[in-house]
């Protein structure tokens, strides 16, 4: 595993996408550091795959900028492209090309294209060269998509949506070839998914997008560590600060609130476990919420 | 680029190949049935010498009755196909990648995607280049006996023959790419594209063409015979030009006015010799046409034209490609 760099992986300041009158996306500010495994998460139309574009060069930024790794991500520039591993949402692939064609596309397109690694982890997975992209199954065209953005030897790789679509058991494989690699390779990851049970196994980091804007951002250890799950009389609720959401059933509350363990508690509030997917829910669930 | 270009296009090719097959197992017997009858009715020797004679007039007439249909009345039909295939192939280059997704696969390899584009309609471009121009040869070959009696400048010839169908192909192809850019998809993209290659197209054929050079003009003995189109004869020696249209003059050189001239035909109608008649009032006719020997001229304007406008809408998708952003 190559040491992380100081520099970090991905830098977005001030970043807006703006598509005819509406913003995709909008003064969004995060930094990634090189080496975690990031997952973005955020309802429909929170500007997820916008932000994943910006990232790979596909977009040009209406406001602000995105630098992945000190370059521009928009530069154009063939450098700033090898850079980027990119598997695009529904994981594209010229369907008429078989799997060795597609190879020979990646190893013609980009100049560290590494054939030789991504014939071998795709015979490992037992998906034949010589059949045609469009012939294989869902999983396997994600492995296959995988295998082409993994082979360009990125320092960053950009996932949208990989899960989507794929059973459970593509599902596990396609996570399990994708923590190999993070391994071996020592990549940076930014990945989007709706499966958030997914995503604790994968990923180190959280961005959480919505309408546009980014609302947390950090280590999952610490995003966790600063929220607690709380339930008490439902007189007290109103009075808590830093309520994320809030369920009232009859004279009872249920609240989840923003307080690091170092935060006193009245002892009328009982706390419990709070866990990722609850977390992520109760974000999405109650986007108006100011933080 | 070239090997991907070459995969994501080979069916084009073999397609286009396979045209050029079609058109030549076509055209080249007639070819030979047109040299044949060329040689048989004594046409060249009539060009070379007396056009005028009766026999001659019937010769040619006979030989281009034979031809005219095939090759005058081919280009009726044929004037819309390369625009049809250009916008095919041109619609495709970027309505294909947008519908199916690959354009998020194509633009993030290494190759910078206004250099993915660039290359890739340069490669499109020549190899619609050296087809058209193949196609062109072999209709040239076809034709030449009936263009030494029709001139180069009858619509079956000057649209197929030359630089001018290449001009037409490229032109098609080039909206077909933009149009593909602007509207995402394949099929609107090549209604757009052709429709667009029609608009302009038609009106270059039938209003500007004749445009490109002051036409000239020179004074005969009047008559009232006199016909121009497709199935004309010459009615004097040497290659026909474009004629474009015929005038009496009077003999300070004023052309009459179409009242005037309806009102004199009536008059040498009734007239023993009609044409003596027309004569006897010091009356010329004057044809207004373009020289046959502007044919190359013509033809690299009409190139220049359609492959300059190509030019600059390429030249617009690749910017606006690289500047917007996919």
């Amino acid at each position: 595993m190559t040491a992380p760099s100081p520099e970090p992986a991905l830098e977005a300041d001030g970043l807006g996408m703006r598509f005819g009158r509406s913003w995709a996306l909008r003064d969004c500010s995060v930094s990634l550091p090189a080496g975690a495994v990031v997952a973005l998460v955020g309802p429909n139309g929170a500007g997820k795959t916008t932000l994943m574009h910006l990232v790979c060069g596909l977009l040009r930024p209406s406001e602000g900028r995105v630098r992945v790794f000190g370059e521009d991500a928009d530069s154009g520039s063939s450098e700033a492209l090898a850079r980027v591993g990119f598997v695009a949402q529904e994981h594209p692939l010229y369907r008429g090309m078989t799997v060795a064609e597609l190879l020979r596309m990646g190893r013609a397109l980009n100049p560290r294209f590494d054939r030789g690694l991504a014939e071998l982890r795709l015979d490992g997975l037992g998906i034949p060269l010589n059949r045609r992209a469009g012939a294989l199954s869902g999983g396997q065209q994600a492995q296959v998509s995988l295998a082409l953005a993994l082979a360009k030897r990125p320092m960053l790789l950009v996932l949208d949506e990989p899960l989507a679509n794929l059973d459970p058991v593509a599902r596990r494989d396609f996570t399990r070839t994708l923590m190999s690699a993070v391994a071996e390779d020592g990549v940076t990851v930014l990945l989007s998914s709706h499966v958030i049970a997914d995503l604790e196994a994968v990923c180190d980091r959280l961005v959480l997008l919505d309408h546009g804007a980014v609302r947390l951002d950090g280590a999952i250890e610490d995003v966790l560590a600063a929220h607690r799950m709380i339930s008490g009389p439902r007189e007290a609720a109103a009075d808590m600060p830093g309520v994320v959401r809030a369920v009232h059933s009859g004279r009872h509350s249920d609240l989840l609130v923003r307080a690091g363990a170092e935060a006193e508690l009245h002892p009328v509030w009982q706390e419990h476990h709070v866990g990722l997917e609850e977390l992520i829910l109760a974000y999405l669930e109650n986007p108006v919420v100011t933080r | 680029m070239i090997w991907f270009t070459w995969r994501l296009h080979r069916t084009q090719v073999y397609a286009g190949l396979a045209l050029v097959a079609l058109v030549a197992a076509v055209f080249l017997p007639y070819g030979e049935a047109a040299r044949a009858s060329f040689a048989s009715h004594g046409v060249g020797a009539c060009l070379a010498r007396d056009t005028g004679g009766e026999p001659c007039q019937t010769a040619m007439r006979a030989f281009i009755q034979e031809f005219n249909g095939i090759a005058n009345h081919l280009s009726t039909w044929f004037s819309p196909i390369p625009g049809l295939i250009g916008a095919i192939i041109g619609a495709g280059v970027l309505g294909r990648e947008y519908e199916q997704g690959t354009w998020r696969l194509a633009w993030t390899q290494s190759v910078p995607r206004g250099r993915w584009l660039t290359q890739r309609i340069l490669l499109v471009a020549a190899g619609i280049t050296a087809i058209s121009l193949t196609l062109s040869q072999v209709f040239t070959w076809f034709r030449s006996p009936v263009d030494e009696v029709s001139g180069r400048f009858a619509p079956g010839a000057f649209d197929l023959e030359g630089l001018s169908l290449t001009g037409y192909t490229l032109f098609a192809f080039a909206l077909g790419v933009l149009a593909g850019l602007v509207l995402r998809r394949t099929v609107p993209a090549i209604v757009v594209a052709f429709a667009g290659f029609m608009a302009v197209r038609m009106p270059v054929e039938f209003w500007v063409r004749q445009r490109f050079q002051t036409p000239a003009s020179r004074l005969s003995a009047p008559t009232l015979q006199h016909t121009f189109g497709p199935s004309s004869v010459p009615v004097v020696p040497g290659k026909p030009g474009w004629t474009l249209g015929y005038h009496l003059v009077d003999g300070s050189g004023r052309t009459l006015t179409t009242a005037e001239e309806a009102r004199l035909q009536t008059q040498a109608q009734a007239a023993h010799d009609p044409d003596a008649y027309l004569r006897g009032l010091g009356l010329h006719l004057r044809t207004v046409y373009q020289p046959a020997d502007r044919f190359w001229t013509f033809q690299f304007i009409e190139f220049s034209v359609f492959a300059g406008l190509a030019l600059v809408l390429l030249a617009l998708a690749v910017h606006r490609l690289r500047r917007r952003g996919a």
